[in-house]
């Protein structure tokens, strides 16, 4: 074969273009990595100061009888979970073929069952669209499969389009595990926003557990009308804690029916440049929900404001008394030295809050404030507390309540207008958090039955101020226990490596537990400037794990150009026996234009000192 | 700045070509695939940053070159292979493939003969692609191809 026909074969081979190329996969592959690299962010550029410890906060969230009989149209967490356990798909099926249970709860709380069901033209396999969870965040779709036994199958590509504005609707990122034929199986969708009526494309593949071959199987439409917008319930347990001399708080927790956001705050205004925390919340039943991602923070965020995390479940599918874990808060300070930190033990113990209450009205009528079970209730003599809209509390500013309905009950013969104060009710953000005895969910609970504990009651002098002293139970505890030891280095090797053209020097490396930030700086011989460098950069710890062999592309931050290689596994990389660091090449842009690879011959080695 | 819809839309008429300049330089499917993600990623984290959407080809292409270029030194070196040759004595490629071959070309003139010949671009096209003169795109390409002894132009 000559050159010319060897080189048009080669063209052939290149035209064959894979059916992996589609751009439905690379828009989702695309903005997954978006998403996480988002969210990572905050990781660049900074010194490290590492501190690992365990905390566990338990917040109770009241999931009583007695309280989801006082809340009117509103789903209660654990009420649904009781029939719809994710995590037992056999008690699903029993409850599905049995008594119908999953339908006749999810219908009370407002989820539409469509039960459409599609069949694939080629491989004639019917899905069935059993329920569409929508709220602002996702969309949670629960379907099943008349498949064959021993495949399993899932959704591998997902357009949705908004029927109203007929519109293509942004999917952020979509997953599900692989499900079963007969199997009840959540495909959960990100989205931008809730839709109401959405046509949903989703294409099937198959996969054979024996030959491990994944099929590419029929596309679905499904059109999914009238979505109810599922409601967060919203908690605000207001947990404080500190570690090392640092403030975290937990300020707000957003559940959803399938997903829940957590508000985290470093309260400390320092120099924190970033930081991780990496949460685990689960509930009595064990079920857990973790977080998405990388489980970092967004730049900036940790040192001046909150972040916000994501988990993987929500109130469909957690039930009881649920414990948030913090498993692991990493800060990273600028300007650090090499830095090792002591093992962090110690316990905190949560207590209640003190408060104390009185009249906002420049009358300062009488009122009082009454504990049940957890829960306090603001009671008004009369009719007064209808033109009533604020009480401060001492502890926590001017609370509005102009969304809260008001009551009137009978107690013992006296007639009271009652606004029952949702435990959770937070005044102000910027002002200190009130804790009023358990979290509690979403809303303002009004409960015609309301029984008051009179041996509990505060009567409330006017002029004078008495403090109502609250244990509370939802918070009972922070215990931290470290349990591992994990270091933090900070080096300035401060070497220098040439190449042909170029002089790199190796200004800084800030190594952690999972990734090394690298920082250089390149000259360039002949006095071009540089503008961008790709840098090949390989760092080994001292029991030979690879900080991910891969290249880096530099940034710019006052005069030092940074990269980062990490390890994108669970593994964790130790420092303390030094290091060993290749640069395997370097691609300089500079104002001539691009210089391809060049090989830049050597090794840095630097045992540490 | 591209909304999405408009930066993943200009992606699809482009990533046929892309799939093609990583395949050649890949020399793998899975690979090339693994290229043209990487590139589609990078080039949707930086699309604030083109300013002149009429460059957008020019822009993604040049990512992809770069980050071929780099995943194709970091192979060789997996391999263990020469990092670079001299190609002084221009016989020693007869002997070899033709995928061979252009694969052990020096990088200048390996981007060159990828880009014209998978890529489809022109003289004045690969010039503004790899910010060098018209001229010196003419001379590289013709001493690749003759170090390859290809008659292909036209």
């Amino acid at each position: 074969m000559n050159r010319d026909e060897e080189m048009r074969r080669m063209l052939e081979e290149a035209d064959r273009i894979p059916e992996s190329l589609n751009m439905g996969r690379i828009v989702k592959k695309t903005k997954r990595r978006k998403r996480v690299h988002d969210i990572g962010i905050g990781f660049r550029n900074l010194a490290i100061f590492a501190v690992l410890f365990t905390a566990v906060l338990a917040t109770g969230v009241n999931t009583s009888k007695a309280f989801a009989e006082a809340v009117e149209n509103i789903p209660v967490i654990g009420a649904i979970a009781k029939k719809l356990d994710f995590q037992d798909r056999e008690e699903i099926k029993n409850i599905l073929e049995k008594d119908k249970g999953l339908e006749s709860v999810i219908d009370n709380y407002y989820v539409e069952k469509y039960g459409e069901v599609k069949k694939g033209k080629n491989s004639g396999l019917a899905v069935t669209m059993e329920y569409a969870i929508a709220d602002d965040n996702n969309l949670s779709l629960l379907w099943r499969i008349d498949g064959k036994e021993g495949m399993v199958y899932t959704f591998t590509d997902t357009y949705l389009t908004d029927m109203d504005t007929n519109k293509t609707i942004d999917v952020n990122y979509a997953s599900g595990d692989f499900a079963k034929a007969g199997a009840l199986e959540m495909y959960r969708i990100y989205w931008e926003g809730y839709h109401e009526n959405v046509s949903l494309t989703v294409r099937l593949g198959s996969y054979d557990g024996e030959s491990e071959e994944m099929m590419y199987l029929d596309y679905y439409t499904f059109s999914l009308k009238g979505m109810k917008r599922m409601e967060p319930k919203v908690i605000r347990p207001g947990i404080t804690f500190d570690v090392d001399g640092m403030s975290y708080s937990v300020s707000e927790i957003r559940m959803f029916p399938t997903l829940t956001e957590i508000d985290i705050a470093a309260e400390d205004a320092f120099d924190i440049r970033g930081g991780s925390i990496q949460l685990v919340l689960s509930d009595e039943k064990g079920n857990q929900s973790q977080e998405m991602g990388f489980g970092l923070v967004e730049s900036g965020g940790f040192g001046n404001g909150k972040t916000t995390k994501e988990l993987t479940s929500g109130y469909f599918t957690m039930e009881g008394n649920l414990n948030l874990q913090i498993n692991e808060v990493t800060y990273e300070l600028a300007d650090s030295e090499r830095m090792r930190m002591n093992r962090f033990t110690g316990e905190i113990v949560y207590r209640g809050e003190t408060i104390s209450g009185y009249a906002f009205e420049k009358d300062n009528r009488d009122f009082e404030v009454f504990l049940n079970d957890g829960e306090y209730a603001v009671a008004i003599p009369g009719s007064y507390a209808e033109q009533v809209n604020a009480v401060l509390f001492e502890a926590g500013g001017y609370c509005s309540f102009e969304d809260l309905s008001i009551k009137p009950v009978t107690v013992d013969g006296v007639k009271y207008s009652v606004i029952i104060m949702p435990s959770w009710y937070h005044c102000d953000s910027d002002l200190e958090m009130v804790e009023f005895g358990k979290v509690r969910t979403g809303q303002c609970a009004i409960n015609s039955e309301y029984k008051v504990d009179t041996t509990k009651t505060v009567d409330y002098v006017p002029g004078k101020r008495e403090e109502i002293t609250v244990h509370s139970p939802s918070v009972s505890e922070v215990n931290f226990d470290a349990g591992i030891s994990k270091w933090m280095y900070v080096d300035k090797p401060n070497r220098k490596v040439e190449s042909e053209e170029y002089a790199i020097t190796i200004k800084e490396l800030q190594l952690t537990s999972r990734r090394a930030d690298i920082g250089i700086s390149v000259e360039s011989k002949n006095g071009s400037t540089v503008e961008n460098a790709f840098v090949g950069i390989r760092i080994v710890d001292g029991y030979g794990n690879c900080a991910s062999c891969q290249t880096a592309f530099m940034e710019e931050v006052d005069g030092i150009k940074w990269g980062i290689v990490a390890r994108e596994d669970d593994s964790v990389l130790y420092w303390e026996k030094g290091y060993t660091l290749y640069i395997d090449f370097i691609q300089v842009e500079t104002e001539d234009g691009l210089s391809f690879s060049e090989t830049v011959d050597k090794v840095l080695e630097v045992p540490f000192r | 700045m591209l909304k999405d819809e408009e930066f993943f839309g200009r992606v699809d008429t482009i990533r046929k070509k892309m799939y093609r300049i990583a395949y050649s330089y890949m020399n793998s499917e899975s690979m090339a695939i693994d290229m043209v993600d990487e590139a589609v990623y990078k080039g949707y984290l930086k699309k604030k940053q083109l300013k002149e959407e009429a460059f957008f080809e020019t822009w993604m292409i040049r990512i992809l070159m770069n980050l071929c270029a780099t995943q194709y030194k970091k192979s060789q070196r997996e391999v263990q292979l020469p990092e670079s040759m001299e190609w002084s004595d221009e016989t020693e490629f007869e002997n070899l493939d033709l995928k061979e071959a252009i694969a052990k070309l020096p990088e200048q003139y390996r981007q060159l003969v990828i880009l014209k010949y998978f890529g489809g671009y022109s003289t004045k096209e690969m010039a503004d692609l790899l910010d060098i003169p018209m001229g010196t795109v003419g001379t590289r390409i013709s001493k690749a191809l003759s170090i390859l002894r290809v008659d292909l132009e036209g």
